[in-house]
């Protein structure tokens, strides 16, 4: 089981090293940190880069930022909504292995990548995003999730937002993880609705209706990463409180202030990806540093190269 | 140092802990009552707050379980008056009739339960009922933030709507004042920065900001949606190019839904060495409420930053003004 961001770049190269070397398309490339992180990434020799947009603008935007792009392919496309699906369709043709997202607004590339013309998602399939986080004092990495794709997911929308992040778990060597539904208490309470749905969630997931997948909730945020309060507030008998591999905030708002917080101030190291569709996204936030920006790089180039 | 003379804002924990202090070396040293003080955790804060000179406190409950609740935590409660009461409710209703009579500034949650002392003080029998509703407040001091920001509601609301939503931010308010914020800036949490269509609680943001203008509050700036980072890193907003007063600055995080406000912030006080005061607004009287798992610092801080509130409520004429 990978424990750190160290771990999953030295093995994520091995893998590139014994397999191929992934390609990357990344969507909308002007400015901001992807132009960076991907030509660090290139020179480690892990991954191959294929920008997206309009060539104008990207090729000023890196000789202003003093980046050589003689590496990268360059395809030139001039409207965002053409540039993903030119990177849907490379994806399809087996051209490129996943996607980055550049310099554009979270909203505007999720609602393209949606639309069924896209030809981006997979029948059944869910969207969601998994931040993966390495902080000081905990003692493995944190998959959170959903902080920029699902607005506010119903109960079947949180079990596919929970697959996924179990997906991409596994996909670091963990077999079975354990996920922890936040909420503000960890008492079922009738007079609030997430803290029903999401003991509903447990359940199912008590009953082997969801499989793979440990699960336990409402759990509060400090009983879920620590077993001594666990036991304090009298939960004894959880297999996840203490030891939560996943952490599913009840909605969009909640999970995007959690990740600001944990991003600014409890200076969480991250790696952000877009799950469920025909290939994963690399994504980081604004706040989020050149470093995690290359930490999604890895991320993507390991769920590629597979186990 | 005397801020509040200066007129300066309270911008850390340890700052809330100094203006209590001077405000009891001028005379205005506030009484607690305590529901229920049968309470490790309680008396400990209380005699460490006592011992700095703080506060004054009446202990209410059933006095043999008080002393041994004493004992087993080794605290010096000699210098507070008990008044037995064996029953719980008795207990909580004596502590909020204090409050009510103006001879206690706080109300004190001991081993009572959250819902039935606010019930008792919410009461016909009391005249502490506001026009608003009640709501909690948590005032955090996050290492790296350079002042302190109010996060709510965390603990009492579950899912406010428009007009609950004003009611936390006015009870919010009153609290940032209190502290001494002039202009107090407010942010409205969303996950994003702009108002979209297809997420309804950034169109909320909009008639909240022209509620709160029409109220014509002086010395308040609302803007929003503003996302956690928007709204605390004057850097972030630079990038992300928000330009508003708030951006970067602001003194209240209005949260959408318990959860956010409660997960957000247990996550910074539990991996970030972050301060929490948290205090129960709404009513005349300030509610201070500490859990076990409050750390000592955490909990002084609570019922310190319950004596400021009520301090500004008598100064202010503030708990009459918005009843």
């Amino acid at each position: 089981m990978i424990k750190s961001f160290d771990e999953l770049a030295r093995l994520t190269k091995e893998r590139a090293k014994a397999q191929f070397v992934p390609n990357v398309g990344v969507i909308w490339p002007m400015g901001g940190k992807c132009i960076e992180a991907a030509s660090q990434a290139m020179e480690d020799g892990y991954l191959k880069t294929c920008l997206i947009g309009p060539r104008r603008d990207i090729e000023g935007g890196a000789s202003q930022a003093g980046y050589d792009l003689c590496e990268f392919k360059i395809i030139d496309v001039d409207d965002l909504k053409a540039a993903v699906k030119t990177a849907a369709d490379m994806v399809k043709s087996g051209e490129l292995h996943f996607l980055l997202k550049g310099n554009i607004e979270t909203r505007e590339l999720v609602d393209i990548l949606l639309r069924p013309e896209i030809g981006f998602m997979i029948g059944g399939q869910l969207l969601s995003h998994v931040g993966v986080m390495q902080t000081a004092r905990y003692h493995k990495l944190i998959f959170m999730t959903d902080a920029a794709v699902n607005i506010a997911p119903d109960a079947n929308d949180k079990i596919k937002i929970i697959m996924n992040a179990a997906a991409v778990a596994r996909m670091l060597g963990n077999e079975t993880p354990k996920a922890a539904l936040l909420a503000a208490v960890e008492t079922v309470n009738p007079a609030m609705p997430v803290t029903m749905e999401e003991a509903a969630i447990a359940k199912m997931s008590d009953r082997g209706q969801i499989k793979d997948v440990l699960i336990d909730g409402p759990l509060s945020f400090d009983v879920a990463i620590n077993a001594e309060v666990a036991r304090s507030k009298g939960i004894t008998n959880s297999k996840v409180a203490g030891d939560p591999d996943i952490f599913v905030c009840p909605d969009l708002e909640t999970a995007n202030a959690l990740y600001k917080a944990m991003v600014l101030y409890v200076k969480a190291e991250t790696a952000g990806i877009i799950y469920g569709g025909i290939a994963p996204v690399s994504f980081a936030f604004a706040v989020d540093s050149v470093k995690n920006v290359s930490n999604s790089l890895i991320l993507g180039a390991c769920l590629t190269l597979g186990k | 140092m005397n801020l509040a003379e200066e007129n300066k804002p309270i911008t850390s924990s340890e700052q809330i802990i100094e203006a209590v202090k001077r405000l009891a070396s001028r005379g205005k040293k506030k009484m607690v009552a305590v529901a229920g003080a049968s309470d490790v955790d309680v008396l400990g804060a209380l005699s460490s707050a006592h011992a700095d000179g703080i506060l004054d406190a009446t202990l209410f409950g059933d006095k043999n379980k008080i002393e041994e609740a004493s004992r087993e935590g080794r605290v010096d409660i000699s210098h507070f008056h008990i008044v037995h009461e064996k029953d719980p409710g008795k207990a909580t209703y004596g502590a909020v009739k204090m409050a009510a009579e103006g001879k206690a500034d706080v109300i004190m949650k001991g081993f009572v339960s959250t819902s039935s002392l606010l019930k008792t003080v919410l009461s016909k029998d009391f005249n502490l009922r506001t026009r608003n509703l009640i709501s909690h407040a948590a005032v955090i001091d996050i290492p790296g933030y350079h002042k302190l920001i109010l996060m709510t509601d965390g603990g009492m609301v579950v899912r406010p709507d428009i007009e609950q939503k004003i009611q936390i931010l006015e009870n919010a308010i009153l609290v940032s004042r209190a502290l001494g914020c002039k202009p107090v800036k407010v942010a409205l949490s969303g996950a994003v920065d702009k108002v979209y269509e297809n997420i309804p609680r950034t169109q909320e943001c909009r008639k909240i900001i022209d509620r709160v203008v029409s109220m014509n509050l002086p010395d308040v700036i609302v803007a929003g949606p503003l996302t956690f980072d928007a709204a605390t890193s004057g850097e972030m907003a630079r990038l992300k190019g928000i330009e508003n007063p708030v951006a970067g600055d602001a003194d209240i995080f209005l949260s959408n839904s318990i959860e956010e406000c409660n997960i957000a912030a247990k996550s910074l006080i539990n991996l970030a060495d972050t301060i929490f005061a948290g205090v129960i607004v709404g009513a005349a009287v300030p509610v201070s409420l500490v859990s076990r798992t409050d750390t000592m610092t955490n909990k002084k801080a609570s019922v310190s930053i319950a004596c400021l509130i009520a301090e500004y409520y008598k100064t202010a004429a503030i708990g009459g003004a918005i009843r």
